[in-house]
């Protein structure tokens, strides 16, 4: 009974969070992109919360004007792990200033959504009032590719 | 007074003195039972793990070379030695970064190699029990296995401590900003601590090192000290005094800190930096990796001020070494 409604709660909030949207329908599903299975589902930190996960690096995002982050963790053919980040901000101009505030060092200009940043081993972009970050845990000859097709695939769910 | 007498006398003591320590204890149990159960009191002391300095002895040892483990010992014994700090019977806590879920090369945690480094130097020098510890942001059972710091220290015997709710005491730490604070418990328990931070940007203030890293033996609301984040790290350095800092600057991420991911933001230097004074190796690691004066991160200073060390790492003795 408090396990159901526990789940429950973390349901309505995952709703909550992302304005009627559930927080897994950004995210692209199993094999959805070729080779990519979620590892772990959406987690969603809030204005109040985001320090809890970005804790020192939050006030970039709280002062840009930050509303949410769902955070999910998928796999690439049992080689590569990637935590995907997608930060809904509270209009373009904010999601725009967080991805001027990225370093281009070592970077490649990214064709994906509004424009982004493309490294050996991460991506970061934005779309519309969202900056999304793409962070492979390991350097993996495929890593890159394979990270921008997965990257291609939020950006097409992104409205 | 004859035998019989005197006989009569000490068992009449006995009988009185059995009477006494009845009535004595019944007095001390009701007491016990009619008194209001009290809150524990937070802790006041500041934790003071500093060893006397010696002027014989560089006061800070900056290693260069190819392994892990030859620069932290290395450095250790430039600065006099492992028992110098740690004394046998010992009980040493070690404080990595360990706040993000990120594996080694992605630069935002202490390299596991230097904690398992650490962790034998102590034993060596007749260490009770080693514990490694450090209050994660992201999952600490994920941050800890991704890091490779968990298994590190288990590997060479050292006793991991996650930080679960209970493990924490409010403590007043008694500074400018930084009043009562939940304070993880081995680092209250502990005879020593050695800071084992590593060398990371922080958008905040500019880098973050040996110092910032303390903010790991905290837990609660870490995000509210943010707000005056310069005299909250001066009040923490005035409270929690390691007993050494190994600075690890194998890997430096010198951008996008201090959570990174891009492995473009990680500068391989093979150096690893020790001290006896917090506030210098700060200041010497600021200016050699972000070309950072002391000006430019004022908790230093302030630090400084309050006789915490000397932001002027120039006028300090320094050991330099590389080992081929």
């Amino acid at each position: 009974m408090k396990y159901g409604a526990a789940l429950a709660a973390l349901a309505a909030a995952l709703v909550a969070g992302c304005g009627g949207r559930r927080a897994a329908d950004d995210f692209p599903r199993d094999d959805e992109v070729r080779g990519w299975k979620m590892e772990r589902q959406p987690r969603v930190f809030q204005a109040d919360n985001l320090w809890q996960y970005i804790d020192g690096d939050a006030e970039r995002y709280l002062q840009a004007g930050f509303e949410n982050v769902r955070n999910a963790v998928y796999q690439y053919r049992g080689r590569v792990e990637a935590a995907a980040d997608i930060y809904t901000m509270k209009n373009p101009g904010a999601a725009a200033k967080v991805l001027d505030s990225e370093a281009d060092v070592g970077s490649q200009p990214a064709a994906l959504g509004d424009g982004g940043k493309v490294y050996r081993a991460s991506i970061v972009f934005r779309k519309g009032r969202h900056f999304v970050r793409l962070i492979a845990y390991q350097d993996d000859p495929d890593g890159q590719k394979a990270l921008m097709e997965l990257a291609q695939a939020i950006a097409e769910r992104l409205t | 007074m004859n035998p019989a007498n005197r006989r009569e006398m000490l068992l009449q003591l006995l009988r009185l003195g059995g009477a006494g320590a009845v009535a004595g204890g019944a007095g001390l149990w009701l007491a016990q039972r009619s008194r209001k159960p009290e809150e524990p009191a937070a802790t006041t002391a500041r934790h003071n793990f500093t060893i006397p300095p010696d002027p014989s002895l560089p006061e800070m040892a900056v290693v260069q070379g190819e392994n892990h483990g030859e620069l932290v010992r290395a450095a250790v014994a430039a600065l006099g030695g492992i028992r110098r700090f740690i004394r046998p019977r010992e009980v040493v806590v070690l404080k990595p970064n360990v706040a993000w879920d990120r594996t080694p090369e992605q630069g935002a945690n202490t390299s596991p190699e230097v904690v398992a480094e650490m962790v034998k130097l102590c034993w060596e020098a007749g260490a009770a029990k080693v514990i490694v510890a450090d209050v994660s942001i992201n999952e600490p059972r994920g941050c800890f296995a991704r890091s490779g710091i968990g298994e590190a220290a288990r590997s060479q015997g050292a006793q991991v401590v996650l930080p679960g709710e209970r493990r924490f005491r409010e403590v007043d730490l008694g500074g400018e900003v930084l009043a009562s604070w939940p304070v993880f418990e081995p680092f209250l328990t502990a005879d020593k601590t050695i800071n084992l931070p590593a060398a990371k940007h922080h958008s905040l203030t500019g880098a973050s090192l040996g110092i910032k890293n303390l903010y790991g033996i905290l837990g609660g609301p870490r995000h509210r000290l943010h707000q005056r984040i310069h005299e909250s790290l001066a009040d923490l350095a005035d409270f929690m005094r390691p007993t050494l800092t190994v600075l690890d600057a194998w890997r430096v991420l010198l951008r996008n800190g201090p959570g990174g991911g891009n492995f473009e933001d990680v500068a391989l230097k093979k150096t690893v930096i020790a001290s006896t004074d917090p506030v210098a190796l700060d200041a010497w690691a600021a200016h050699a990796y972000w070309n950072l004066d002391a000006n430019k991160l004022p908790y230093l200073e302030m630090a400084a001020a309050r006789g915490l060390g000397s932001a002027r790492f120039e006028d300090k003795r320094i050991s330099t070494a590389t080992i081929p």
